[in-house]
């Protein structure tokens, strides 16, 4: 009969070698999951069903963290280094090493925990090594977890806590690598030291009474600095941006670069279908009643829209939902052109004529920066 | 029931603290909170104190409350300063993560529970770093700190399995051992910027969030070294070549960052570039204690930890407070700031004291201690050079901020309390229209938290600096042997008692040990004076155990 932790040990391994290969970073996550839910499994004896539920948790809150990071920002990974075909190979091997090898004897924990141990510490030393740092994360983590399997294997089974403390050590692993991956969103221009306005300006115009002075505005103004608390130092150079670094440095993979580089063709063949496509006249447009949800995107449109920021002149159909054009005799209104779309029109906007349209405006203007706060001191 | 508040403390406060960014009130109620709890209940931490979990005991000790205390309070009153300077969000977090992690680490009595709740600690170091903006492309030292936090972990790791003594088949287990001491000694001195290893600590005031390099380059190394430490004598104290060779690229490594780094923290003149090469420099002390490895060392590595602690927080508080006020960090610019702030100079200077103490302090007999086991006798002069080469780059600021101030510094707030500020508050209040004489606007009334509100900010330099004195007087009173310092040092962690319960492995009859005419190394040799040190349990050095007994793990399971 097959022991539960062959069957664990064996698992933990594939789950580790599928991290180390897999180019879409869902199956890295997935694979890390699978390793890091059979590790637990594979001490003999089994630990307790209190410990292996915490275990559980554990790997599917680290699996969550890296998810989140990794699941809408373009983050894949670059695959293996040596080749798939390698890296299974080595796997191979070296689990053939580490099932006949005795290093220790005798061995407290089941030979397959040493085996896989083994194998997946040497299956993480190629991610180490390289830059990329999902790859990086998901081979610190199967370093750990065989580290962990080589315990139960040497050692013996670990106790409840060094389970939790273990699965800590996951989560911290897994968290830094999602949190490291991450690009950073603070534009340049949010890096820049902001004008020099006199202290308690902005909470006056915000609230549109310049005369009347705020508690926090006089409390500013009476310490004779700003009310940001975090404000910018004179002698630092302006920040850059992660659009201005490098791919690499950025922690952007070449598949990533590829992939944006396609979002960015598909946006500007869009862009060019709307603007190829045939105008509606604006006594049309304006004769159809609007659907609620087109009043809602034009009165949304308007109100975000700048009142010095140009128009086009008439509306289009949307070539992306032909159900709605004019040749069925649907409304039509014009559809909030993206900041991709904007950049992809580019000199083509700019050449065509506008007039003011405040109803039925479209920003060409890149919408704001969303930084999440000002510059660091 | 205080070792239980302070992980309460430290877990809640980091867990409130990461989910309030990015910024709210609540995250920074919670971090202050959250470490101004743990720094009290850490202060009740004693031998008394134990916290059992499954069949693994957390047991407290007079250092390890001493050593949490210290981690804590210096937390909180970095915690303060940027309240008034700046708040980083990701600060506060990931101290008391990190907290929770080492408070586990310095109690427990497992040695795997200890090493491994070592490693999930150190991953705390990448919060400061992720969420910074890198101030120019190549200074993006995320992937730095990765390969930093994944070293560490990986050397614990391995170290963790090692001390625990598996029963190697193998004719001599000192491969196994010189491998541990290479991982452990490679993971400390990369964590804790030692040359060659000290780019990205130099780099952190450009790639991390301000206050970081008390969490990277403090904190999580002494946490490092404190563990690192306790196995240095019992486990390392063997006779090998390897381990000998390993020693030397210890010792070398210690020595070059106890002279370049105070080399470079003389040449450069950026207040952050300064203080961090000041931390790297003396964190080569920690390196000498670990190729000491000597019981010898225990003692005097214990009490400059809790120095270099409160000292070099104090330093990092001092840099933010200094740049925060005349906002500038070139030294170049800051001339003439001692001037306008009196308190930071005084509390530079008690901080400089306190880091070298003078002949008879005890953190002068300690850095003595330390070089005289680490070091052959040639290079004992290193003391005194290092003395000298801090005095330069402390009295380079010192006399830098006592020249007359540059316009600049002349413009700049100083610790006074602006208290005429107030009155004229609405002529000063600017406004939309571009009058040039504004009609005074009758002063709003101002409640209890109103007036606070305005102290607050009217004296925020005095504060910083208060504070920074309170940490500088900290650092004096350690460095003295005073709150206890002394007393706690001569007694471990629990992880000493439990590596001088697994006693030095069998000297392996190697060629190189059968050797009439043993080669000259580096490594020092052990001495019988080895005993005078009052750890946990007392044993001998590594020639003190004629026939060593290699044993079982401690909790391993007995499958014969």
């Amino acid at each position: 009969m097959i022991q539960l932790a062959v069957v664990a040990s064996v698992a933990a391994l594939l789950g580790g070698l599928v991290a180390v290969t897999a180019r879409d970073s869902r199956l890295v996550v997935l694979g890390l999951l699978v390793a890091m839910v059979a590790a637990p499994l594979a001490s003999s004896p089994a630990p307790s069903v209190l410990t292996i539920a915490f275990r559980v948790l554990g790997a599917l809150l680290a699996a969550y963290l890296l998810w989140v990071a990794a699941r809408d920002r373009s983050i894949s990974s670059e695959g293996s280094g040596i080749g798939a075909a390698a890296e299974m190979a080595v796997a191979a091997a070296v689990f053939s090493v580490g099932w006949f090898a005795v290093p220790v004897k005798p061995l407290p924990g089941p030979l397959a925990a040493q085996a896989a141990g083994i194998s997946l510490a040497v299956l993480a030393v190629v991610p180490l090594a390289g830059r990329n740092i999902l790859r990086a994360g998901a081979g610190l983590a199967i370093l750990a977890i065989g580290a962990s399997l080589l315990f139960d294997a040497w050692v013996g089974p670990p106790s409840a806590l060094q389970q939790v403390v273990l699965m800590a050590l996951l989560v911290g692993v897994l968290g830094s690598t999602s949190l490291l991956i991450s690009p950073i969103e603070e534009p340049a221009a949010n890096l820049e030291p902001p004008a020099p306005a006199p202290a308690g300006m902005s909470a006056e115009i915000e609230r549109g009474e310049a005369t009347v002075p705020t508690v926090a505005a006089v409390v500013a103004a009476a310490a004779g600095e700003p009310d940001e608390d975090i404000g910018p130092k004179p002698d630092r150079k302006p920040a850059a941006s992660v659009a201005q670094m490098p791919a690499a440095e950025a922690g952007e993979t070449d598949r990533a670069s590829r992939a944006r580089e396609r979002a960015k063709a598909r946006a500007k063949a869009r862009a060019a279908a709307r603007l190829a496509a045939p105008e509606v006249s604006p006594t049309t447009a304006a004769m159809a009643p609007p659907t609620a949800p087109q009043e809602k995107a034009a009165g949304a449109a308007t109100d975000a829209a700048p009142a010095d920021s140009a128009v086009l002149p008439t509306a289009r159909t949307s070539a992306r939902r032909p159900g709605r054009s004019v040749r069925d005799g649907a409304p039509v209104r014009p559809l909030p052109l993206t900041t991709a779309d904007d950049a992809a029109l580019g000199d083509e906007t700019a050449s065509r004529p506008v007039t003011p349209a405040p109803s039925q405006s479209r920003r060409l203007r890149p919408r704001e920066p969303r930084g999440p706060r000002g510059p660091r001191p | 029931m205080s070792l239980a508040a302070f992980l309460l403390a430290c877990g809640v406060g980091a867990v409130l603290g990461l989910i309030a960014r990015p910024p709210a009130p609540v995250g920074r109620v919670a971090g202050v909170v959250g470490l101004l709890f743990a720094f009290v209940a850490a202060l009740f931490i004693g031998p008394t104190t134990s916290l059992a979990i499954g069949d693994v005991t957390l047991a407290g000790s007079e250092y390890s409350g001493l050593f949490l205390a210290c981690a804590a309070g210096s937390g909180l009153l970095l915690g303060v300063v940027a309240l008034a300077s700046g708040w980083p969000d990701e600060f506060a977090p990931s101290a008391l993560a990190f907290f929770l992690g080492l408070a586990v680490a310095t109690t427990a009595t497992n040695p795997g529970v200890a090493l491994a709740a070592a490693a999930a600690a150190a991953t705390a170091g990448a919060l400061v770093i992720v969420r910074a903006t890198p101030r120019s492309p190549e200074a993006d030292g995320r992937l730095a700190e990765f390969r930093t936090v994944g070293l560490a972990v990986a050397g614990l790791l391995f170290a963790a399995i090692t001390v625990l003594r598996p029963a190697w088949t193998g004719e001599s287990d000192v491969p196994v051992f010189v491998l541990a001491f290479v991982c452990l000694g490679l993971a400390l001195a990369v964590r804790s910027g030692a040359v060659p290893f000290h780019v990205p600590a130099a780099r952190l005031h450009l790639s991390a969030a301000p206050l970081a390099p008390a969490l990277l380059l403090v904190w999580i190394p002494a946490g490092l070294g404190l563990l690192t430490v306790s196995w240095s004598a019992t486990t390392f104290g063997i006779r090998s070549d390897w381990l000998a060779i390993a020693v030397a690229l210890l010792q070398a490594v210690a020595v070059a960052t106890l002279v370049l780094g105070a080399l470079a923290a003389l040449v450069h003149d950026e207040l952050e570039e300064i203080v961090a090469y000041s931390i790297v420099a003396d964190a080569g002390f920690v390196l000498l204690a670990l190729a000491a490895r000597s019981d010898a060392a225990a003692e005097p590595v214990r009490l400059w930890l809790l120095v270099f602690i409160v000292a070099k927080a104090g330093l990092v508080a001092w840099t933010t407070a200094v740049s925060r006020v005349f906002g500038t960090s070139n030294v170049a610019r800051l001339r003439g700031w001692l001037r306008r702030a009196p308190l930071l100079g005084l509390a530079l200077a008690a901080i400089a004291i306190g880091t070298f103490g003078w002949p008879g302090s005890a953190v002068y007999e300690a850095r003595a201690t330390l070089i005289r086991l680490a070091l052959p006798g040639q290079l004992q002069l290193l003391l005194v050079v290092s003395i000298v080469l801090s005095l330069a780059y402390y009295g380079r600021l010192l006399v830098m901020g006592a020249l007359p101030p540059t316009d600049e510094i002349v413009a700049g707030r100083s610790e006074r309390p602006d208290r005429a500020a107030y009155p004229s508050v609405p002529n000063t209040t600017p406004s939309l229209t571009p009058d040039p004489a504004p009609a005074a606007e009758p002063l709003p009334e101002l409640g209890v938290s109103g007036k606070l509100a305005v102290a607050w900010r009217l004296s925020r330099t005095l504060e910083m600096s208060l504070v920074v004195a309170i940490a500088a007087a900290l650092a004096l009173a350690l460095a003295f042997g005073s709150l206890g310092a002394s007393n706690a040092s001569r007694f471990g962690i629990p992880l000493d008692t439990a590596a001088h319960a697994t006693p030095t492995p069998p000297p392996i009859p190697s060629a190189a040990v059968s050797t009439p005419t043993p080669k000259p190394t580096l490594a020092p040799h052990p001495t019988g004076g080895a005993t005078s040190s009052a750890s946990p349990s007392r044993s001998a050095g590594p020639s003190g155990s004629p026939t060593p007994i290699k044993t079982s793990a401690p909790g391993r399971p007995n499958t014969d």
